[in-house]
């Protein structure tokens, strides 16, 4: 399959950007793919790849 | 190293796209006012994390997620092709980069030859580094906030 949109890095630039895409209805959920090392995190502050 | 009880941010900074959201969210869960700090009405982390993870469960975001380390970003004919470091491929019609900038601690080379010598110069967000056990005297080199924020926590405790 060929996804709409793929954002990389599921921080807090990138869950904000899935959001809005979403919730504006530029994309559904099945079309996106959100790609990041964690599994899902959603609190400011870095983190660090080990 | 760093902690804090409240965002350094007001309230209107969060994931979501409407504003208000956060203050609303607040006031659906009956949160106390004692959640939000000061004139600028700082949310406490503790909060903003339970609003970006009701935003991320409404979303289902869930099922967009894939845990990887993307290493390879390419262009073939009217698509991109994103490969992770585990070897799966994925094709997109468009590419968003959020990766920011903490994933590789940014040591410059005067630091790092001292850092060699001395095992004792730290970057604020080395995870091994353990400030609690830092003896004075100690040098910030920078000024902005995170330095500020962290030197408070060794000169009040
Ligand atoms: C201590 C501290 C306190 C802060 N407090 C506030 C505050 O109160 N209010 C505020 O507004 N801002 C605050 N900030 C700033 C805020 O955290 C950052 O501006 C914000 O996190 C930046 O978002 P981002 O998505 O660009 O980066 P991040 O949130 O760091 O996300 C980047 C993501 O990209 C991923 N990534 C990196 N490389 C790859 C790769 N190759 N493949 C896949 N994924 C990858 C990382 O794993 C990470 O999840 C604070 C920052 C710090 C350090």
């Amino acid at each position: 399959m060929i996804y709409e949109w793929i954002v990389v890095g599921g921080g807090i630039q990138g869950c904000t950007i899935a959001a809005f895409l979403m919730k504006n209805n530029k994309v559904s959920a099945s079309q996106l793919l959100i790609i990041d090392p964690m599994k899902h995190r959603y609190t400011v502050g870095p983190r660090q790849q080990k | 190293m760093i902690e804090m009880k409240f965002l350094r941010s007001p309230s209107v900074h969060h994931l979501d796209v409407e504003p208000f959201s956060l203050r609303k969210y607040a006031d659906d869960q009956n949160r106390k006012k004692s959640d939000f700090y000061g004139v600028y009405k700082r949310p406490s982390l503790e909060l903003f994390n339970e609003h970006s993870q009701a935003l991320f469960r409404n979303l289902n975001m869930k099922s967009c997620w894939h845990q990887g380390f993307v290493n390879g970003v390419d262009r073939e004919d009217a698509s991109w092709t994103i490969s992770t470091v585990a070897g799966n491929r994925f094709k997109t019609k468009n590419v968003v980069l959020a990766l920011s900038v903490n994933g590789q601690l940014n040591i410059p080379e005067w630091a790092s030859n001292l850092e060699a010598h001395s095992h004792q110069l730290f970057h604020i967000y080395d995870e091994a580094a353990d400030l609690t056990k830092m003896k004075p005297s100690i040098a910030v080199v920078g000024g902005g906030i995170s330095a500020a924020h962290l030197v408070i926590s060794p000169s009040s405790g």
